[in-house]
């Protein structure tokens, strides 16, 4: 099948078009205007910017079992990532937002076959990367002693690039970009006098209406085989973090975060494809480390 | 419990729920015995791992044996130069309706060169008379969908792993002997049940059970691969059913109507 580049770019525009329109609806200058400016008072907004390092294991799964509940098994492909996320914090009194900016950068990628052993790759040429941005809004649900549970939602937008060169001589390449938006939780407890446990939890769908992908092949003859498609996925992020305050305007950040994602994609845009493309049993699990800095106070 | 313990409760329980864990389970199934040969790379259960019987040595030599010949003759078939390898993994009978959904058969992901599939004893000749554990069913799957790319009707891809294969299920002798089922066979029973599909039906995915559906999505495939060419028909593997028809007419110069009526009449005097 011929690529159909006119059509692919027209899919791109449309997503790209889709997602800038909805975060800026949901931006913080309208945030802002529903829960800052109509107070009487002033109100204090604490900004915080915090860069972090990852350490972030990437691994795609099979699916083993194709009914519900479905099962992820081998074989995998794999990577290890160190990675790079910007997060800009405005704690507000009523509402906080959260924005972030994440980058996997390309690293290479290994089929395990559940005994760690690469029996489909070629050693060299394998890369996976992944790039997401996203906001959160989120206001206190309640107050337990010291712990508060804060509550709203997020948006982001998320593309992902893998290329696979097999030992068949075969190459694979896949490239999807989409937008997602669902609740958002998080909860924070002190611990002790200065450290402060906060637990977070996002989940986001994907909708295949604003989202658009590439697969592409070669096969044994060299022919070009290619799809494109609109993923549909559901991914969730749990996390766990422990911050110090080192100084004054300037603490530390420790943690862990898991995400998963699991979804198709149909050659049209539906929730119920007859034409499927391809399917996502992904997990990545983060160590993190960083720290915040206070940057100014209204 | 307080009110705001309440809450507290329903958010973690609704975290842990969110989670897509609660949706895709990974399992590790990390216990596996890995046996190679040619381009069949064969994960089978240690002995003792669970109450029903895993794949003893002579049982993993038929089953290497058997899956290079089905690629060699899946290949030949189709006039392709497939030579990339796949994995098999083959699950107990007492585990695989839990990790793969069926005791009886199993399913690939062509994506990842891999078939998942259930080792069941007895074994049963099939249509070439080779006794064998798993026939070439899933085997056309990975190598169809790597080679020609996405099938995008169910008429296709289930038409072609069954035409190569050959049969569809197993059926006892009077004998018995267990041996595979053959597409003509199934046939002449739904022919003689008034269940032979209408080519238009089949393209457009009707809701038919897999043993009426598959049989007879092959048998067509056949009657295509004989009046049109094996090459011919191979490019119609990847067009999706909104342009199937379009493509068929460009492809073979006669509308898919005339060739779905032509086949009907074909039926009537090979199954009568």
């Amino acid at each position: 099948m011929k690529i159909e580049r006119n059509k692919y770019g027209l899919s791109l525009i449309r997503a790209c078009l889709l997602q800038a329109l909805i975060l800026l609806l949901f931006s913080p200058v309208v945030a802002q205007q529903q829960y800052y400016f109509d107070e009487e008072e002033q109100v204090p907004v604490h900004v915080f910017l915090s860069p972090v390092f990852k350490l972030a294991d990437y691994e795609s799964f099979s699916q083993t079992k194709t009914t519900f509940p479905f099962k992820a098994g081998y074989p995998s492909y794999v990577s290890r990532h160190l990675a790079l996320d910007l997060h800009l914090k405005v704690y507000g009194r009523r509402v906080n937002h959260f924005f972030e900016v994440a980058g996997m950068v390309p690293a290479p990628v290994a089929s395990d076959n559940g005994l760690k052993q690469d029996l489909l790759l070629k050693p060299e040429g394998n890369f996976y990367a992944r790039y997401h941005a996203s906001y959160t809004l989120q206001g206190r649900l309640l107050q337990l002693g010291g712990s508060t549970v804060y509550h709203g939602f997020s948006a982001a937008g998320l593309y992902e690039w893998r290329e696979l060169n097999f030992l068949s001589g075969k190459v694979e390449k896949q490239s999807d970009i989409g937008f997602g938006i669902g609740p958002a939780f998080s909860i924070t407890i002190p611990l002790g006098e200065n450290v402060l446990v906060k637990g977070e939890g996002r989940f986001l769908f994907y909708l295949p209406w604003l989202g658009t992908g590439r697969w592409e092949a070669t096969n044994s003859t060299e022919q070009e085989l290619s799809s494109l498609y609109s993923p549909f996925t559901y991914a969730s992020t749990v996390g766990l973090n422990m911050v110090w305050p080192a100084k004054e305007n300037f603490q530390l950040i420790i943690g862990f975060r898991r995400n998963g994602q699991v979804g198709f994609s149909g050659a049209s845009p539906t929730l119920k494809p007859k034409e499927l493309v391809t399917y996502k049993l992904d997990r990545i699990n983060e160590f993190h480390f960083g720290f915040i800095i206070k940057t100014g106070r209204q | 419990m307080t009110g705001g313990k309440h809450i507290t409760l329903a958010i973690v329980m609704l975290l842990l729920a969110g989670c897509t864990d609660f949706f895709a389970k990974v399992e590790p199934h990390n216990d596996w015995v890995v046996s190679e040969e040619g381009r069949i790379i064969l994960h089978t259960r240690p002995e003792g791992f669970s109450t029903t019987a895993s794949p003893d040595p002579g049982d993993i030599n038929m089953l290497l044996d058997n899956q290079n010949f089905y690629l060699q003759m899946i290949t030949d078939t189709l006039g392709l130069q497939y030579n990339g390898k796949v994995l098999i993994y083959l699950f107990n009978t007492d585990e695989a309706l839990d990790a793969i959904g069926t005791q009886n058969g199993g399913h690939s992901m062509p994506d990842r060169s891999a078939i998942f599939y259930a080792f069941r004893r007895p074994a049963w000749f099939d249509v070439n008379g080779r006794l064998t554990f798993m026939g070439a069913h899933e085997m056309v799957h990975v190598v169809t969908h790597r080679e020609f790319g996405k099938p995008f009707t169910k008429m296709m891809s289930e038409g072609y792993a069954t035409a190569i294969d050959g049969a569809y299920g197993r059926r006892s002798t009077s004998s018995g002997t267990i041996v595979a089922k053959t597409v003509k066979q199934w046939m002449i029973e739904h022919y003689e049940a008034g269940q032979v599909l209408d080519p238009m039906e089949m393209l457009h995915e009707g809701d038919f059970p897999e043993n009426i559906y598959y049989p007879n999505a092959a048998f067509f495939i056949e009657y295509l691969w004989n009046r049109f060419g094996i090459e011919t028909i191979n490019k119609l593997f990847t067009i999706p059913a909104s342009t199937f028809e379009n493509r068929f007419r460009f492809l073979t110069g006669i509308t898919f109507q005339q060739a779905a009526a032509d086949y009907l009449l074909y039926c009537q005097q090979v199954l009568n």
